[in-house]
């Protein structure tokens, strides 16, 4: 992923399920604040709400931090997902649709790559795991 | 979002012979594990035929929030009563999407008068004289 100059941004830490709604409060400010269209901002919530909820299930502790990005004249938004969790033995299966290690719905990563436009991961087994991924704004229409 | 998260109820309404529950508040474990046991006891005691869960208020919808959406319609189903989906916003729609969850039993109408149009039992349908608009045209052996 290419470096971007990162502008404001915000931290959410996550330990409770309380926090997921917190993140997504933060994801809709900033979404909107960026003028990201309605359904994108929907888009950039349930990407934040995904990550989040895996930080609890597979870390128990983690955090969110949103960031305000630009690449030139693009504008866009930066989410990254950090933990100090078991970390994720076989990343290509995590990114592969319908498997999960944790009993339920799955990993819901390659959810989360589809929502946003781009998309790393980057995990250690033992040492933790780290999501960033960013959507950029399209430009207004003449 | 509130901080008496455990208090958060989905009222539901006896309307035109189905139950309405109107989701307006953040979508919980606890909100909807409590949700489907009120909802799964109003069915019996009702013996509605028709649920309808009007979702317009929900800004946000992830994969889990929706699973559990999903297996509450699905118990009503198994009850008896023909539950639809109501009000999801767009952009929920194109995140559900993405995220590849399961949209194969969901029945959805834009609004509540829709929904309660699908609902509407064949004896009820007075004013819906059209044989062309009727879904339950008899003769008409389509693979519902």
């Amino acid at each position: 992923m290419t470096n971007v100059h990162s502008d404001s941004h915000t931290r959410v830490r996550i330990n409770a399920e309380i926090d997921v709604a917190r993140a997504i409060a933060h994801a809709n400010r900033m979404s909107a604040e960026a003028k990201f269209r309605a359904v994108d901002q929907s888009r950039i919530a349930t990407a934040v709400s995904e990550l989040a909820r895996n930080i609890l299930k597979y870390a128990s502790h983690g955090e969110i931090t949103l960031s305000q990005v630009a690449d030139g004249a693009r504008r866009g938004l930066e989410v990254v997902a950090e933990d100090r969790g078991p970390g994720i033995e076989d990343m290509e299966r995590a990114q592969a649709d319908h498997f999960s290690s944790g009993g339920t719905l799955g990993l819901g990563l390659p959810g989360v790559k589809r929502l946003m436009d781009e998309f790393t991961l980057d995990s250690e087994p033992g040492a933790g795991t780290r999501v960033r991924c960013r959507i950029w704004l399209q430009p207004a229409r003449p | 979002m509130s901080d008496t998260a455990g208090t958060d109820r989905i009222p539901l309404q006896l309307i035109q012979g189905c139950l309405v529950a109107s989701i307006q508040v953040d979508l919980t474990d606890d909100v909807l594990t409590r949700f489907r046991r009120e909802l799964l006891d109003r069915i019996d005691s009702t013996r509605v035929h028709g649920v309808v869960l009007d979702v317009s208020g929900v800004e946000v919808m992830d994969a889990v929030d929706f699973e559990l959406l999903r297996t509450t319609m699905a118990m009503a189903s198994v009850m008896g009563a023909t539950p639809v989906i109501v009000g999801l916003k767009p952009g929920i729609v194109s995140a559900l999407m993405d995220l590849d969850v399961d949209i194969r039993d969901i029945r959805a109408a834009l609004n509540l008068d829709d929904a309660l149009k699908l609902l509407r039992q064949p004896d009820e349908a007075v004013t819906d004289s059209a044989p062309d608009s009727d879904l339950e045209g008899d003769g008409d052996e389509r693979a519902q």
